[in-house]
């Protein structure tokens, strides 16, 4: 690397890389430069002319976004001049900008509103007419607004550069110049929508989301893409349990800015009405539906009879249920029903080659490895159309390095835009053309190989070894179809080897069938599919076997079966799955449809009703996690790292593979970016983009386009439950949570005075009930009728009203507290919380913020001064912990980057924000989370104005409290409110630093 | 047919051939010292070829006045790169007509200097991007590439020197962009006609991403007669810092309006009073504008001044591209400001915000001026917008707007003023209501 060079930025000095672009190096230290054309990662425009800065000696505005750093450079980003040039851009812009910001998709979120309340031009000097275009529609998915667009040219080159795919440009010159779609009035692309997410205005707009919510209504929750195995990170906007967008506009996560057209619109089928809400049971003949307990009886019923009568069981896995839930069903189907027959659709041979490279570190390619390596080599497959992100990510790596690009494919694909070399071999002619590259291969010095299922078996042993010949480090990609294609294969979903990749019959279960071995085999008793179509295109052997099938929809699988149970979505769950690259990433739930349990407790309630509850363990993911974590080999993976939203690549294996893979099971769906399997088939909006299905290796990997719609009916409404239901629902949650809530209250209480008791050595109450057990009983009958004596000199309305309000206030943050996850009672799943508000954290410290109020009132009204001074003393102590207590809650805030108590509890899944030797390997995150929660106790004991910080209530030293004028049941209710804070103190303690 | 008689204060040196019969054939112009400059540039070694024109203070002609020798120097030698030729013969100023002249009648000149640039640089190649309409330029000047390429004055080893050169030509679409040296070569590549961020320079990075030397053609015509006379001898025909003679182009209120060959440094007046044979109908002069429309207009009082490109600086002018447009007392200043901006803004790219929005909105509110419709604010309006376009645009496009209108609302803003008395809008702007906006 170059020496770096020294300048200043705002009197700060820095150092910087030669070539560095200031407007980087300013972010770096925290001085953002405003820009609207400048995207990182993309071709310089130097447009939008926001970015201009003063450079000492330069007689003219430089543009940062263009500029190099240089030694000894003075750069100032904000002056006087600035600001006044900024603003005479802004207001240049709004000329023919509409300000129709109230109906504008974009506001709340839009670059040019957020610069306006930057720099001002808010009032207008242009009394002209605007020029004026109208709006017009793209394609199914794309709209362009003219009069909003500002030109500058992001779309244009994410879809040019980023893509490849070249469909928009610019037409019209001067003030008329706008941007255009390929086909004059049309678009004819991958529908990505990367030009919508990247535009700063609300210029381009999704048919999805446009006119449906503003940005500030929704959850924006970060999970990961539920269609191809490439593990995208996509940011649902959520509103009311329902998804209303896919996008990634803030970069994060292994896909940066990109997502395809499934990422970003294929989100619809979690709405779709066709989704099962009710299981299923097949009463004479027909699937009829029944409760969630007779279903999961009447399921269990038949294993056990099956099992005990010896029959045969064959179970069918996920490629896109958690890496948890398979896991829990392996372990079920081995352990529980003894069988070996479990297996999933295999779409490429991962076996032979972590055989291949076993005890090697460094073999498999990581997605930041196609970003960087020297030379990508790809097999077999057409990138752009199956593997999306694979492509984005070497055409950046070919667009920013120059890496050297290879190809052996069927027919033309996208990379040939950029390919060095490109060899087009019939499907199993690969090894032969991968001859003829070596001369070329062997003159680079770095390599990943992506190979898709033509290279299977020996083949993948041949290609290892060419890779071995080569002589420099070689990185492998074995191409698999599904989000976690690959997580089921670690998972051990096969009949031969465990998880982990163990030989099953080193463990001594019995030779178990493979997917077409169940099919085919006349003797199966139970077929039992979970997430998997295997019925779609072959029918079972067994006409008398019972079926169970766990899916979200009726499928071809479905309708066979004998018990169906509605399963959740991927967007519906915890856990984690695992990508292409072998990366582990966490799901973060961010819908719910009411009826439909995650896979992961339909078999965790199946195996309690076998009563083999004990044996299987809880069915919580983060649970489940923590066990596969100590049990697979290569899933001991950094926690930390995936609870905070990162991707960790499994360890490399260190043992081999004692089975061979069998290669005629492996056969890749050959999805292209425009199906996805059955799911795809769910998802309107998918279907009414494209009309035929699977055109790979066509002329530039660019699809006709149809704007007919295939097949799929419109409906409104989804199967979401009644509101009614959920009013009751939330009312009995509520009376159940009050009652056990105010009866902790009294035996705190009780517990409280027994302790202190025993320190004083004292009996303590003993006289009511056993031990003195009633005595809280006694308590309250004495309380409630003791004559309530009001003083004649108090402010009567105040008076009466402070004892209730501090008590209302007590009780409010309980309903936010989680208790436990998502349980089933009676039939109903819920959440076991009264409410799962967004921003729970901040409501919680707010309403005790105004909790103060309660004692404020009560010392004044009492009209008396020895009270206002004693209730001010208390405000006063309970004002100034409360800044310490902020603090300390604001450490697992930024932890877990949530607000919601739901998800700050999932964030600490298998360790804790307090002290956990997790997060040993993060001395700064275990630093800050163990003296976050010292602080948050010391704070929370001030709060709850405990010992020693007991000054409020020391009424024996201090003679007058703000209590003093109260009696009876009033007087208690002060104290009803004080227990009911150390409840809430302690729940919210425990949910933010103790895993919840 | 000369489009106007030669007068006889001017210098004769890239005009010679003007008004000789048969000015565009090799064996005319080798017959006045034709490809003389070519064979001694020939004789020597690049570097001395540069020093020759470094000696000429030749300053590029197109407007901007950067000394010539110095942007040939700028060419890497040792770039494993082809390296290029490319004329800018898109001559689009207001104004502005001396290109296409030299073109017309004495293309051989052009293709010399082209030869002389190649020589210094090691170029093989050369493009002439001749604006689109001039498309009868395009007849010529192919019928003397073929001529020369006949003669062996192009092609390989020519004339026994051991140089390769060749030459084409390439059209424009009408667009004024294209003038711009980077949306130039854009254009040249097939592409948009935009602008591109700079640097790298054309110098180092041009037509096709290979060092590329870009000037305007009188700048290349200039270059034979620098070597046949000697660098020093071609200077001290003009003023310091501002070597040889340069082309005006006189037109406006004047009796003989045309192209003029005249020393560097010539005193305005001078030009106007007696090459120009002085103001039409006797009338009084007001205004200048010195070279071409994007060059600060200059008042009746300050246009006693040498015309080279360090004396107009002194009066906030440029020499330009040598457009002298002379106006007299019955010009209404607020429609030639108009005029100009309805040029500008027609032919703004649209690439910038500031140039893009700040054209329109100029002659939108010119516009409303002009027809009588004015607010008593707009005078100071124009001045702020203008200058908050001025140096914060992309490509010079936006300064070159900026800057007459800055000029003519300051030096006239009395004109401004009167229209705006006369608005029954007038007042409205003081206001504190919405502006009523006819639809």
């Amino acid at each position: 690397m170059a020496d770096p060079v020294n300048l200043t930025i705002d009197g700060i000095a820095v150092q910087a890389q030669p070539g560095a672009l200031l407007i980087e190096v300013a972010r770096e230290i925290g001085k953002e430069i405003p820009a609207f054309c400048y995207y990182e990662g993309f071709s310089q425009v130097a447009a939008c002319r926001m970015c201009l800065v003063e450079i000492e000696g330069m007689p003219k505005l430089m543009t940062a976004c263009t500029q190099p750093v240089g030694e000894g450079m003075v750069v100032r980003t904000e002056t006087p001049k600035l600001a006044e040039a900024r603003k005479g851009t802004l207001e240049f812009l709004l000329t023919n900008h509409p300000l129709d910001c109230p109906v504008c998709d974009k506001g709340g979120e839009c670059e040019l509103q957020d610069m306006v309340f930057r720099y001002g031009a808010n009032e207008s000097r242009f009394v002209e007419i605007k020029h004026h275009h109208d709006e017009q529609q793209w394609s199914p998915v794309v709209y362009f607004d003219p009069a909003r667009c500002i030109l500058c040219y992001r779309c244009v080159r994410v879809c040019s550069e980023g893509l490849g795919v070249n469909a928009l440009g610019i037409v019209q010159r001067g003030a008329y110049a706008e941007i255009a779609p390929n086909q004059t009035d049309h678009l004819n692309c991958d529908e990505c929508g990367a030009c919508i997410d990247i535009c700063p205005v609300g210029a381009l707009t999704s048919d999805t989301y446009r006119y449906q919510t503003r940005p500030w209504e929704m959850n924006h929750v970060g999970t990961i893409c539920t269609h191809c195995s490439n593990g995208c990170k996509t940011t649902l906007g959520v509103r009311n349990d329902e998804i209303i967008r896919g996008n990634n506009r803030d970069r994060s996560g292994i896909n940066g800015e990109f997502l395809c057209v499934k990422g970003r619109y294929a989100f619809d089928f979690n709405e779709s009405e066709e989704r099962l809400t009710t299981p299923l049971i097949r009463q004479n003949g027909e699937l009829q539906p029944a409760s969630w307990s007779d279903a999961i009886r009447f399921a269990a019923g038949k294993l056990k009879q099956v099992k005990e009568a010896g029959g045969r069981i064959g179970v069918v896995g996920s490629t896109r249920a958690t890496n948890e839930e398979n896991y829990y069903l392996q372990k079920f189907a081995r352990e529980v029903l003894g069988t070996n027959s479990i297996d999933h659709a295999r779409s490429g041979d991962v076996v032979t080659l972590l055989d291949a490279v076993a005890g090697r570190t460094g073999a498999l390619a990581t997605l930041d490895d196609l970003y960087r390596a020297k030379a990508v080599l790809v097999i077999g497959s057409d990138l752009a159309q199956q593997h999306p992100l694979l492509h984005y990510q070497i055409r950046a790596n070919w667009r920013h390095h120059g890496a050297h690009t290879y190809s052996i494919t069927r027919g033309p694909v996208r990379e040939d835009q950029h390919t060095l070399a490109r060899v087009r071999a019939e499907a199993g002619k690969e090894m032969e053309a991968l001859e003829s590259l070596r001369e070329k291969l062997a003159a680079e010095t770095e390599l990943v190989i992506l190979f898709g299922d033509a290279v299977k078996g020996g083949k993948v042993r041949e290609l290892v070894a060419f890779g071995d010949s080569l002589g420099f480090p070689v990185k492998y990609v074995c191409l698999v179809d599904m989000v976690n294609s690959r997580g089921a294969m670690d998972m051990g979903l096969l009949p031969e080897l465990l998880p982990g990749y163990l030989a099953a019959k080193d463990a001594g279960l019995p030779s178990g069938m493979s997917i077409p071995e169940m099919l085919a085999a006349r003797d199966l008793s139970v077929f039992w599919s979970v997430g998997a179509n295997p019925l779609a295109a072959s029918a079972l052997a067994a006409e008398t076997a019972f079926v169970i099938v766990q899916d979200l929809f009726l499928t071809e699988t479905a309708r066979r079966a004998d018990v169906v149970f509605p399963s959740a979505s991927l967007y519906e769950k915890s856990g984690t799955v695992t990508n292409v690259c072998g990366e582990v990433q966490k799901l973060k739930r961010a819908a719910q449809t009411m009826g439909a349990k995650a896979d992961l407790e339909i078999v965790g309630l199946l195996a309690k009703e076998l009563g083999a509850a004990p044996a299987m363990g809880p069915w919580i993911a983060d649970k489940v996690m923590a066990e596969l974590m100590r049990t697979v080999p290569g899933y001991n993976i950094p926690l930390p790292v995936i609870a905070t939203g990162g991707a960790a690549q499994t360890l490399p294996l260190s043992h081999r593979i004692p089975v061979e893979s069998n290669p005629s099971l492996i056969r890749s769906a050959e999805d292209t970016l425009f199906t996805s399997g059955t799911l795809g088939t769910y998802s309107r909006k998918l279907n009414s983009l494209m009309e035929a299905p699977g055109k790979l290796y066509e002329e530039g990997s660019v699809l006709e386009l149809t704007h007919e719609a295939t097949g799929r009916k419109d409906s409104v409404g989804g199967p979401i439950g009644s509101p009614m239901d959920f009013f009751l629902l939330t009312v009995i949650k509520a009376a159940i949570i009050a009652f056990i809530f105010l009866t902790t209250l009294a035996y705190l209480q009780l517990l409280e005075r027994k302790l202190i008791a025993h320190i004083q050595r004292r009996p303590g109450p003993y006289r009511v009930g056993p031990h003195g057990f009633l005595q809280p009983l006694a308590d309250v009958i004495k309380l409630i009728t003791k004559e309530d004596i009001i003083p004649p000199h108090v402010n009567k309305i105040y008076y009466v009203m402070a004892p209730f309000l501090a008590v209302f206030l007590a009780l409010i943050p309980i309903s936010l507290i989680p208790f436990g996850p998502q349980v089933e009672i009676f039939g109903i799943t819920t959440l076991m919380q009264l409410t799962d508000l967004p921003v729970g954290v901040v409501m919680i410290l707010a309403i005790s913020s105004i909790s103060i109020y309660g004692i404020a009132l009560g010392g004044w009204a009492s009209n008396n001064k020895y009270s206002l001074l004693g209730s001010l003393r208390s405000s006063a102590q309970m004002v100034s912990y409360e800044l310490a207590l902020g603090i300390a809650v604001a450490t697992p805030l930024l932890m877990a980057n949530s607000l919601s108590l739901q998800e700050i509890t999932q964030a600490q899944s298998g360790f804790y924000f307090a002290v956990s030797p997790e997060l040993a390997m993060f001395p700064v995150a275990l630093a800050a989370g163990c003296s976050a929660f010292v602080i948050f106790l010391i704070a929370a004991f001030a709060e709850t104005n405990r010992l020693p910080f007991d000054m409020p209530e020391a009424e024996n030293e201090l003679i007058g409290g703000f209590h003093t004028e109260y009696s009876s049941m009033k007087f208690a209710g002060f104290f009803m409110a004080e227990y009911a804070a150390i409840v809430t103190i302690c729940a919210l303690g425990t949910v933010l630093f103790l895993g919840g | 047919m000369l489009y106007n008689e030669a007068s006889p204060l001017e210098t004769k040196i890239l005009t010679r051939l003007f008004g000789v019969p048969n000015s565009t054939s090799v064996e005319t112009y080798v017959a006045h010292e034709g490809f003389d400059g070519f064979r001694k540039a020939a004789a020597m070694t690049p570097e001395a070829i540069i020093e020759e024109v470094k000696k000429s203070n030749l300053r590029g002609r197109g407007g901007a006045g950067f000394p010539t020798g110095m942007k040939w120097g700028f060419v890497p030698r040792n770039s494993s790169k082809p390296k290029y030729i490319v004329v800018n013969a898109d001559e689009s100023e207001p104004g502005t007509c001396k290109d296409r002249l030299l073109m017309e009648y004495d293309p051989m000149q052009l293709i010399e200097g082209m030869m002389i640039a190649g020589l210094a640089v090691g170029a093989k190649k050369g493009y002439i991007y001749i604006r689109g309409e001039y498309r009868y330029l395009i007849d010529i000047m192919d019928k003397a590439i073929a001529d020369a390429r006949a003669a062996g004055w192009l092609g390989e080893n020519i004339k026994g020197t051991g140089f390769d050169f060749d030459c084409y030509t390439h059209t424009g679409a009408g667009a004024y962009e294209c003038g711009e040296e980077s949306a130039l070569l854009e254009s040249l590549e097939g592409k948009r006609g935009v602008p591109r961020i700079r640097p790298p320079f054309p110098a180092v990075a041009g037509l096709y991403r290979c060092p590329t030397v870009l000037n305007n053609v009188e700048t290349f015509a200039s270059a034979p007669s620098i070597l046949r006379m000697g660098g020093e001898a071609w200077a001290n025909l003009g003023t310091p810092r501002n070597g040889g003679t340069r082309m005006f182009c006189l037109s406006g209120h004047i009796n003989k309006p045309g192209v003029y060959e005249l020393p560097m440094g010539f005193n305005l007046l001078r030009m106007i009073e007696e090459v120009g044979g002085g103001m039409r109908g006797g009338r009084k002069l007001k205004a200048v504008i010195p070279g071409g429309s994007s060059c600060p207009i200059l008042t009746a009082a300050e246009c006693d001044v040498a015309m080279d490109f360090d004396a107009l600086k002194t009066v906030n002018s440029m020499l330009g591209s040598g457009g002298v447009v002379v106006m007299d007392e019955t010009t209404d200043m607020v429609k030639v400001a108009l005029r100009i901006m309805k040029f500008y803004q027609h032919e703004s790219c649209g690439w910038c915000i500031p140039c893009r929005e700040g054209t329109m909105w100029l002659k939108k509110i010119l516009t409303r001026v002009y027809e009588g419709m004015g607010q008593n604010n707009d005078p100071a309006l124009l001045h702020e917008l203008a200058n908050n376009m001025l140096g914060r645009t992309f490509c010079p496009l936006g300064d070159a707007a900026a800057m007459p209108t800055i000029s003519i609302v300051e030096k006239f803003r009395d004109e401004f003023e009167a229209y705006v008395r006369r608005s029954p809008m007038a007042n409205l702007a003081n206001i504190e209501t919405e502006i009523p906006v006819s639809a």
